[in-house]
């Protein structure tokens, strides 16, 4: 008898096999690129070109223009690599990471601190410090930031090239000062946290007076994980014991001033603003409104003046103050390009870096393009020169604070414990109590400090 | 009782002609949910069953795989931000599912009434369930912000001072829970529809029995409504047990972790730690708690949900 109906089984059955032929098909390794056909005059030379695959955080606006770039600039001088950028503005770490897993990861990828930090324990970055040391001169290894150079040597390894600086200031709204007669902090950056404390007050009162009960003098992330520190550094206490170490340091009386300075003016005279007072607003959004009259934030001269340009903020940027130690410090970030270790041409990739690392990158797209501060000492006058010309109401700001910084070296990369991870899953919570809730104080922070020396074990 | 049974004259080309619309029915029904099956069984299940075996060990998915056998499921017996995040989970879930129905129904009641405008009311309270995910949580950030927020701005007038919503470790899981009552349209209009399908003669019957608006809804339109209440209950079990985008955007787990959800805290430990193990493990625990609330709520379905037409057993 003829089977007259499809059975659920045999439709499974069929639909199985069509579909393994499918992932089989999908699965097999693509077809090369086929060698010019013989007498193929006219055919280019393509076997002999790399494609460095760069995975990159620019914009989308910005991405055309750098990989125009490095088509017309970049492989005119090495005819045999070809880039070719793959955007990720959003996600990246789950992109690139699923790359990994899959073993098909871009060569180049940009990221920061701890990022590479959980990568390199996991040995995923190329250690490009025998190609740092054949290639590059001393004077251009001089030229990097001490905490950028630094920064980017984890665990015994080079992982990275500097991508560019961005260091914190207080940035100040100055009509706000004048509004409420408070005094600019000196341009020589002479000035204390005593002063740092006086100014917030004078504007949170000025403000009050004038009868405006959302506004306050200043604003500092104290609940953010790497924005914290610099404050309890400056009091002459720390976190960790030592680069890569396992005593925590949070319960020290130094470390303890610090955190309690933080915490009086958030929470005890509120003369910097409370995260839940300005939206949650993050440094040039708090600013550009009105919410407070200044920050202690990263420095992004051209995105800045455009954003507070447009709401009429006419601002200006100083040097934080020294701590009661005399000691000053700031957050330097480590961003910065890194190789993937799974990429199959570490040479082509290094060329590329070092391109990226280099001036010509970095004055064209660096600060050209995108107005960052460029990673070499050397570059910062003209960068400053080059944002003044883009932007003339520049001229009014004071870049050479950015100079001074770099040159007076207080920018630091942060606190390393041993095992990171385990530490920041403690603290970083524990930040957000006391500085972002408020409902515990400093000590709470130096309790924490035996449970954080133990995740080190 | 007798059940009339009508039954087709039998001819010659019957049977053929049966089993041939058959295969054809049977054909276009695999065909529809073919593309369901090839992502379950490629996609879904195989990572399901790779996830399971991972649970057994320690990895992160470079560095190879030791089997540490339960020792992932004993960590989590002991770890107490598993507690945390299960407790948090499970209050939003058991607080949110009863109000999202009770909200729910009340609109499709009010939008069932015949007043003017209704299909504009009606668009209106569904067009919020439209938008979802990043959208809402930058919304809702606004909505709750303590001081300048829409909801204690509103709270002000009737001379209540607000909380501090996200801010607060007590009210943030709250905030979560009024964000999720955001997509009740949605259920609305399933309720609508099940409001619409029950038929108007129990109505009359039970009017000129005497009953008042209120036993008419207790005795009529509550039962008639089981099967799509029942509907709504289980898939908003699942849904809120997977809460995940607004805790992630909005808090990221905090203030100190009191929004950090299980499938927050399984991602955490995944793609931040890469103790893809571990995760596993995590994702195991919460398939199983789902399931078992799942389970509870099918067997109870038995004894509370009512479909015309079903025979008592």
């Amino acid at each position: 008898m003829q089977k007259s109906k499809l059975s659920r089984r045999d439709f499974l059955r069929t639909s199985a096999l069509a579909s393994v032929g499918l992932a089989l098909v999908a699965c097999a390794p693509a077809a090369t690129t086929a060698p010019a056909a013989s007498g193929g005059a006219a055919a280019a030379p393509a076997a002999d070109v790399t494609t460095i695959r760069w995975m990159s955080r620019a914009s989308a606006e910005e991405n055309p223009i750098i990989q125009k770039h490095m088509d017309e600039v970049f492989s005119a001088k090495n005819p045999n690599i070809k880039v070719s950028i793959e955007p990720a503005p959003e996600g990246f770490e789950q992109k690139l990471l699923a790359q990994m897993v899959a073993g098909t990861a871009v060569d180049i990828f940009e990221a920061w601190g701890n990022i590479f930090f959980n990568w390199t324990e996991r040995d995923l970055l190329l250690d490009i410090q025998s190609m740092v040391d054949r290639d590059l001169k001393d004077e251009q290894v001089k030229d990097y930031n001490d905490f950028q150079w630094q920064g980017l040597q984890m665990q015994g390894k080079r992982i990275g090239m500097p991508k560019y600086i961005n260091v914190m200031t207080v940035t100040v709204n100055k009509d706000l000062f004048e509004k409420y007669g408070v005094d600019l902090p000196p341009e020589d950056g002479k000035w204390t946290h005593d002063d740092y404390a006086v100014m917030a007050q004078k504007l949170t009162e000025g403000a009050r007076k004038a009868g405006n009960e959302n506004q306050w003098g200043g604003w500092k992330p104290a609940w953010s994980w790497d924005r914290f520190w610099n404050t309890v550094y400056m009091f002459g206490g720390g976190i960790v014991d030592q680069k890569y170490g396992t005593k925590c340091l949070m319960d020290t009386k130094e470390s303890q001033a610090g955190f309690q300075w933080m915490y009086d003016r958030i929470w005890k005279d509120n003369t910097f603003a409370q995260p839940g007072e300005i939206e949650k607003k993050w440094g040039d959004d708090a600013l550009a409104p009105g919410f407070v009259a200044f920050i202690e934030d990263g420095t992004y001269p051209i995105g800045r003046d455009k954003k507070l340009g447009d709401a009429k903020v006419n601002w200006d940027m100083r040097h934080v103050p020294t701590g009661p130690t005399g000691k000053r410090s700031v957050l330097g970030t480590t961003d910065a390009w890194s190789i993937t270790k799974q990429t199959k041409h570490p040479e082509e990739a290094w060329k590329v870096l070092s391109y990226l690392a280099g001036t010509d990158f970095q004055d064209a797209i660096t600060v050209g393009l995108q107005g960052l501060i460029p990673v070499q000492k050397s570059r910062i006058a003209n960068f400053i020169t080059t944002v003044r010309k883009v932007r003339p109401s520049l001229e009014k700001v004071r870049l050479e604070t950015i100079d001074e910084l770099l040159k007076w070296n207080y920018a630091e990369d942060g606190f390393w414990f041993k095992k990171q991870q385990a530490a920041f899953d403690l603290i970083n919570p524990a930040l957000s109590k006391v500085f972002e809730v408020g409902d515990v104080g400093p000590e709470y922070l130096a309790e924490l400090t035996a449970k954080v020396n133990a995740s080190q074990a | 009782m007798a059940t009339q049974i009508s039954v087709r004259p039998a001819s010659s080309a019957g049977p053929t002609r049966k089993s041939s619309q058959r295969r054809r029915d049977n054909i276009a029904g695999f065909l529809f949910i073919s593309p369901w099956i090839i992502q379950f069984v490629f996609l879904i299940s195989a990572a399901m069953i790779v996830s399971l075996g991972i649970s057994f060990g320690e990895t992160d998915l470079f560095n190879g795989y030791k089997f540490v056998g339960l020792a992932n499921y004993v960590r989590m017996w002991h770890d107490e931000l598993f507690w945390k995040s299960l407790r948090v989970t499970a209050y939003y879930t058991f607080v949110l599912v009863p109000a999202g129905i009770v909200i729910s129904l009340g609109i499709a009641l009010l939008m069932n009434q015949k007043v003017k405008f209704v299909g504009l009311w009606r668009t209106l309270y569904y067009l919020p369930s439209v938008v979802q995910g990043v959208a809402v949580a930058l919304l809702w950030g606004y909505v709750l912000n303590p001081r300048f927020g829409l909801l204690n701005a509103g709270l002000k007038v009737i001379g209540i001072q607000g909380p501090k919503w996200l801010f607060s470790e007590t009210w943030a899981v709250p905030s979560f829970i009024i964000m999720g009552l955001w997509g009740a349209g949605g259920a609305m209009l399933l309720y609508l529809a099940g409001l619409q399908g029950i038929p108007t003669p129990l109505y009359e019957a039970a009017e000129i029995d005497g009953a008042n608006s209120w036993n008419r809804f207790i005795h009529i339109t509550i039962p008639m409504l089981t099967p799509t209440i029942y509907f709504n209950l289980l898939l908003n079990i699942i849904g809120s047990f997977q809460v995940f985008t607004s805790a992630q955007i909005m808090t990221d787990g905090g203030p100190n972790n009191a929004t950090l959800t299980q499938v927050l805290y399984l991602y955490h430990m995944g793609f931040v730690n890469f103790q893809f193990g571990y995760a596993s493990a995590l994702a195991w625990a919460l398939f199983v708690i789902i399931m078992v609330f799942t389970v509870l709520v099918m067997r109870s379905g038995n004894s509370w949900v009512h479909y015309e037409g079903d025979l008592k057993k």
